[in-house]
């Protein structure tokens, strides 16, 4: 996948526009951070890049594909880290990611989920209940599971939420790997701090529309970009 | 492996291993349908030559209330660990996923069967092993029809806020067909005047019944895993 680009996107609830005319393009081999104030429009905006959630109006296009064909065909293609966790917490972290790797289909998968625990620093816990894990540990449990399958396109919603310093940094590394592989990553969060040198582009949400679109680099720039506009 | 194959036992591995752990779905159901029996009992017995009026409608009515325990816990795992939509990105569990909870709640249904049915075979002295084989094709094809439909309207009720009371509201009624000729198969085999082909009639039509559920809740589950992902 090379590009998504959204035209015109709006999607309403009732009589509330949570997104508004929204134009946007994401491109291979990025990273973009979508911020906003709560109610913002993150999330719906998200949700729908993920084709959870389809769009009132407007067109979204994933290279070729329209949103809806992109739907059907294209959803083995998205990694996706949401608010929840989206793990079983009365299996153990290895048996979670090997469920999700048969459900994916991926062959040995024994070594891939070992391979993913290890990347993400759980190898020593994989054999314990998940509701045994600390936030910090659920969270990388989650990033593991959403980036199982190999997708192009990698939707993370509060990704860094609940890890420490190191947890932080290890995470960060691999986003950026992702990155030079070529994958479209985005990601929002209400940590600006963290967005310094990882994010290429930086998209601020005010109600529901686009209130910047830019590619600070420094903390100071995005934090200075977020008070002009949020 | 095909994948709708590897995807559907990756279901019932995971459910099956994660009730290992918890035994909810078990212990409920087996404490739900021995209370049953023992009430039924108290309240039903009188003599053996009774068996074959009250035997058959007492064993649909014990399957029907503790399967519903069961089936109504389909997709609660996934609804709260809101795993139902990571699920739903991965291609191929619009089939995969009926299948693999429907093994699933059959797996839960002959659990609490095998303990059920002997008891209430001593209970009511019901000679259920006199004619083993229309029995127990009576007793699967009841459970598979019960648990084809129960699974479609779990996953049809999971975000609703009173899907427990809604759940036997539309369970009940479209299970009526099926638990008459529950009822019928098995009564005919413990009435003196009745015929096993008659039993046998009434077992096709379940099995009918059957086909119709499995295929409609296959197709129908798709639409809902759409509207609830």
């Amino acid at each position: 996948m090379k590009q998504i680009r959204l035209e015109q996107v709006s999607r309403h609830f009732g009589k509330h526009f949570a997104l508004h005319r929204v134009d946007l393009t994401f491109k291979a081999g990025s990273i973009t951070a979508v911020v906003g104030a709560n109610g913002a429009g993150k999330t719906t905006l998200l949700n729908i890049l993920a084709t959870l959630d389809k769009p009132s109006s407007g067109k979204v296009r994933y290279d070729t594909f329209s949103w809806d064909s992109f739907a059907r065909r294209g959803r083995g293609l998205v990694g996706w880290v949401s608010h929840a966790p989206l793990v079983y917490p009365d299996l153990t972290g290895r048996e979670n990611l090997t469920f999700y790797a048969d459900m994916h289909g991926i062959e040995s998968d024994t070594k891939a989920c070992d391979a993913w625990l290890e990347r993400v620093a759980l190898l020593p816990a994989a054999d314990k209940l998940v509701q045994t894990y600390s936030r910090g540990m659920i969270q990388r449990l989650t990033i593991a599971r959403s980036l199982l399958n190999d997708p192009r396109l990698v939707i993370l919603d509060e990704p860094l939420t609940g890890l420490d310093r190191s947890g932080r940094g290890d995470i960060t590394a691999l986003f950026k790997e992702l990155r030079d592989r070529g994958k479209i990553l985005i990601l929002s969060t209400h940590d600006l701090h963290s967005l310094a040198g990882l994010c290429d582009d930086l998209v601020v949400l005010r109600k529901g529309k686009v209130a910047h679109k830019g590619n600070p680099t420094s903390a100071r720039d995005i934090i200075a970009t977020y008070e002009a506009h949020a | 492996m095909n994948k709708l194959l590897r995807q559907t036992l990756a279901i019932v591995r995971k459910d099956l291993r994660r009730e290992l752990r918890t035994r909810e779905i078990t212990l409920t159901t087996i404490s739900f349908s021995v209370l049953l029996m023992v009430i039924f009992t108290f309240a039903f017995y009188t003599r053996d030559r009774d068996v074959a009026m009250i035997f058959p409608g007492i064993l649909w009515i014990s399957i029907t209330f503790a399967g519903t325990l069961a089936v109504s816990r389909t997709f609660a795992d996934e609804r709260e660990t809101g795993c139902l939509r990571a699920l739903a990105l991965i291609p191929g569990t619009g089939f995969s996923l009926y299948l693999g909870k429907l093994f699933t709640n059959l797996c839960f249904m002959l659990i609490f069967e095998a303990v059920l049915i002997p008891l209430l075979s001593l209970a009511f002295k019901a000679p259920i092993l006199t004619y083993p084989a229309p029995f127990f094709a009576a007793v699967g094809a009841g459970t598979l029809g019960f648990t084809a439909l129960g699974t479609l309207l779990s996953a049809m009720l999971v975000h609703h806020r009173l899907r427990e009371v809604l759940m036997p509201l539309l369970l009940y009624p479209l299970l009526v067909p099926l638990l008459i000729g529950g009822v019928k198969a098995v009564a005919t085999l413990y009435d003196p005047g009745g015929e096993i082909d008659s039993a046998w009639s009434w077992i096709r039509l379940m099995l009918a019944l059957d086909v119709l559920f499995l295929v409609g809740g296959q197709v129908l589950f798709r639409w809902v895993l759409r509207a609830i992902e």
